[in-house]
């Protein structure tokens, strides 16, 4: 797919560059990976917006337990259809170079299910059900982890966490941003 | 929250923010046994499964009795997202561009030195394995591909090493003509020794293909071996190369080097993990950082969905295992029947690493006695005199096969945490590995010191390379979700560790052990290390001499160590002095939200005054 580089302009790339955590090198392969999602779409016109079912074809994201809420917050318009920069904003938080608090600001809107702002023992617990598969947590675990969670992020008790929590606690985890991150 | 309009209500409610510890504590003795608030659904109870001292769990009762009433407190400085990449290339200006552009280039290149900076870039665009290794991440997830990537570093290491004493050693030795080689002192004994000192290569080919294993035979002609470096100084007409001090400094060089390394790895990884306290996040890291979003595979993410429900279904079970234990270690005759069986079960462990030492011990005893009787000429089979030498090698491998499982059941009765049996069996295993290594190192000293039938050239000795990669491969990356940060550092410890222990033969040969005149480069001196001194003197500047004889005196290196020790001494109270401010600031944290929450509540009813 040699034609990838003729499909930006050099201030095209050098803004994507700037504005990202991507070389060129990289951004020119994310953007042969968007083409393979919809060839046709795309060659017609490079900033098509693709659907949500055709985002989710991505090898990366199929398996992912957390496609739809990615999808969502990453997508400008909310609904979860994403344009290239989109998908290239998305690539760029999940990258290594990216550092950690855009990580943990993203980690907390993707986990963020009501998108009140605050992770409520509601989001925790549709997180752990996600993470568990078919075969659900029994409620009284369930309940326990809850508690425990809130007993150690939750400092001012009102059994929510606030970004500030959030932050507080899982920048002290260590494999976070090891766990946190997408290669193409 | 703009507009404070007066400065009386400002200088009031900062009065009120700083007085409210004290309003706080009296409050909370107010409230003795009071009634809080509850939101919906959550049970207000205070987490009775907790078998940790926590300091905060005490102070969570207190303040949930008092509570802010609203659900929602509103926070001063609201979460504020990331605008979306097409927004911020719309709205961002020429010069914004150019700012974030050059700070990038700045940031990129500050912290490293120049040949560091060409050496990542050599990295990025030759990465050994590349492939192999993300194919296996797609499959196994980040914990199995850190101990490859450590793997990966370790022959990084090992090619490093090869290619200094290569080019030391066997360059100049193919580059020099040999002829030229000629001796830089005046031995004339020392040739005899070299004369008599002949190897035997045997004809028959079972003996050939056994050569190679214990090193003898063909296997002494080759580079491989110690005593095929000449002892003598190489020249090509106007350079002189010292062949025996490059021996020596190319030792030296890669075990200084070799400590480098693991110290710069080590210390990268203790940083990035200084401030993580794992038991404060345990259940959180739990949650939030195990899925692993580099799978790429159905078969795998489904395996890896069932084991986290099995995990977290296990902590939590281990959790009311643990409260149920405390509550029983209440009374005393289940506590004092738990320490007992687990004073025994200890003794036993220590009793079978005992045995296993002297087992090994008289194994290697018996194998170096019965091979000086029954060597090949007195026709004994070969293939049984091959078994007899790695008698102390097979007693190795039975006993670390046997051992582990023994310590698996027996750590069943001592009713520990699951963490704490991994930790345990985990050091005990490791435990059991090392002593076998030092055991037999111990014994290889005994065999080749104490021997008594050396004539006046000498002995040869044996070095022992493999030993610090199979100390590696006895540590199994235990099967937690979470946990490759530590599982790392673990093996780098092992690694420093076996480090250490094989490098002490090797400085105990270079200074204590009389070299052998029959062959090797320091076949001239008494003991290797007398070719520095003689090293020192051919170099023929005036101070020189007094400079090093200054510099290795007792006055000077004495003084060196114990300013090594104040520095050592000073580093562990600065580490003690940082944990200390960071807890106090995780409190200021919940202070600082208290005060903005009491603030806001001020504010609101300020308006409704007004």
């Amino acid at each position: 797919m040699g034609g990838s580089q003729s499909a930006f302009t050099e201030q095209e790339l050098d803004d994507y560059q700037t504005l990202t955590y991507l070389t060129k090198k990289e951004i020119l392969h994310v953007y042969k990976r968007f083409f393979t999602l919809a060839p046709q779409a795309v060659n017609q016109d490079k900033n098509t917006k693709l659907g949500i079912s055709d985002i989710q074809k991505l090898p990366e994201l199929k398996v992912n337990p957390f496609r739809e809420r990615i999808c969502k917050v990453f997508s400008s318009s909310g609904d979860g259809d994403m344009t290239f920069e989109d998908f290239l904003d998305m690539m760029s938080v999940f990258s290594d170079q990216a550092p950690k608090n855009v990580k943990v600001e993203y980690a907390f809107r993707i986990y963020d299910f009501d998108e009140d702002d605050y992770i409520s023992a509601g989001d925790l617990k549709e997180v752990i059900d996600k993470l568990t598969g078919d075969q659900k947590l029994s409620e009284e675990d369930m309940q326990q982890l809850i508690d425990n969670i809130f007993m150690e992020a939750d400092l001012d008790d009102d059994e929510l966490l606030s970004f500030a929590e959030f932050e507080h606690v899982i920048s002290k985890a260590p494999d976070f941003i090891n766990s946190f991150r997408i290669r193409l | 929250m703009t507009g404070l309009s007066t400065d009386k209500l400002t200088l009031h409610i900062m009065n009120r923010v700083g007085h409210y510890d004290v309003e706080s504590l009296d409050l909370d003795n107010a409230n003795g046994g009071g009634v809080y608030t509850s939101s919906p659904g959550f049970s207000p109870t205070p987490n009775g499964y907790d078998g940790r001292k926590s300091i905060i769990s005490n102070k969570r009762l207190h303040r949930r009795q008092y509570k802010a009433q609203s659900k929602h407190n509103i926070q001063l400085d609201h979460f504020v997202k990331t605008p979306s990449l097409s927004q911020r290339l719309r709205e961002i200006s020429q010069e914004e561009k150019l700012q974030l552009r050059l700070k990038k280039k700045n940031s990129k290149w500050s912290g490293s030195l120049p040949c560091c900076s060409s050496l990542k870039n050599l990295r990025e665009k030759v990465e050994f394995w590349g492939s192999s290794i993300r194919s296996i991440e797609g499959h196994q997830g980040t914990g199995v591909i850190s101990f490859f990537i450590l793997l990966r570093w370790l022959f990084g290491m090992n090619l490093a090493l090869f290619v200094i004493s290569f080019g030391f050693l066997n360059l100049p030795i193919l580059l020099f003509d040999q002829q030229s080689y000629y001796l830089g002192v005046e031995e004339t004994f020392i040739e005899q020794c070299t004369a008599n000192y002949t190897v035997k290569v045997s004809d028959d080919g079972l003996q050939l293909f056994l050569d190679f294993f214990l090193g003898s035979g063909w296997m002494e002609k080759t580079p491989v071996f110690f005593g095929y470096y000449p002892g003598k100084y190489m020249t090509d007409g106007s350079y002189i190369y010292n062949f025996p001090l490059a021996y020596l400094f190319v030792i030296i060089i890669c075990l200084l080097l070799s400590v480098f390394l693991m110290a710069r790895y080590s210390v990268k990884a203790f940083r990035k993990n200084a401030l993580a306290d794992e038991q404060d996040t345990l259940y959180t890291a739990m949650v939030y950082c195990s899925w692993d979003y580099s799978l790429k595979y159905e078969r795998v993410c489904e395996t890896k969905k069932r084991k986290l429900r099995y995990t977290l279904a296990s902590e939590m079970q281990d959790q009311r295992f643990l409260k149920n234990r405390d509550e029983k270690m209440e009374q005393c005759p289940y506590r004092c029947m738990l320490y007992l069986v687990r004073i025994i079960v200890n003794l036993f462990v220590i009793a079978c690493l005992g045995g296993a030492g002297y087992a090994i011990f008289k194994a290697s005893e018996f194998s170096s006695s019965w091979t000086t009787v029954n060597t090949v000429e007195s026709g004994t089979n070969k293939i049984l005199l091959f078994l007899v030498e790695f008698l102390p090698s097979i007693t190795i491998t039975v006993l670390n096969a046997v051992l582990p499982l023994v310590f698996e059941i027996v750590i069943m009765a001592e009713r520990y945490t699951q963490d704490f049996v991994i930790k345990l069996s985990l050091v005990r295993t490791v435990f059991l590995k090392l002593a076998s290594v030092a055991i037999l190192i111990a014994s290889i000293y005994t065999g080749v010191i104490s021997c008594t039938t050396k004539d006046s050239c000498g002995s040869i000795t044996a070095p022992c390379p493999s030993i610090t990669l199979s100390a590696l491969y006895a540590c199994e990356p235990p099967n937690r979700p979470y946990r490759t940060t530590r599982n790392n550092n673990f093996f780098m410890i092992v690694l420093i560790f076996t480090f250490f222990l094989s490098s002490f033969p090797v400085i105990y040969a270079i200074s204590n052990i009389s070299s052998s005149h029959g062959c090797g480069p320091f076949r001239v001196y008494d003991f290797p290390y007398m070719v520095v001194g003689k090293g020192i003197e051919d170099v023929q500047l005036e101070g020189f001499t007094i400079a090093y004889t200054i510099l290795t005196s007792p006055a000077v290196t004495s003084s060196l160590i114990i300013i090594l020790l104040v520095l050592l001494f000073y580093c562990s109270k600065l580490r003690i002095a940082h944990k200390d401010t960071v807890k106090f600031l995780r409190d200021k944290i919940v202070i600082e939200n208290h005060d903005r929450q009491n603030m806001f509540e001020e504010l609101k009813k300020y308006r409704k005054i007004k």
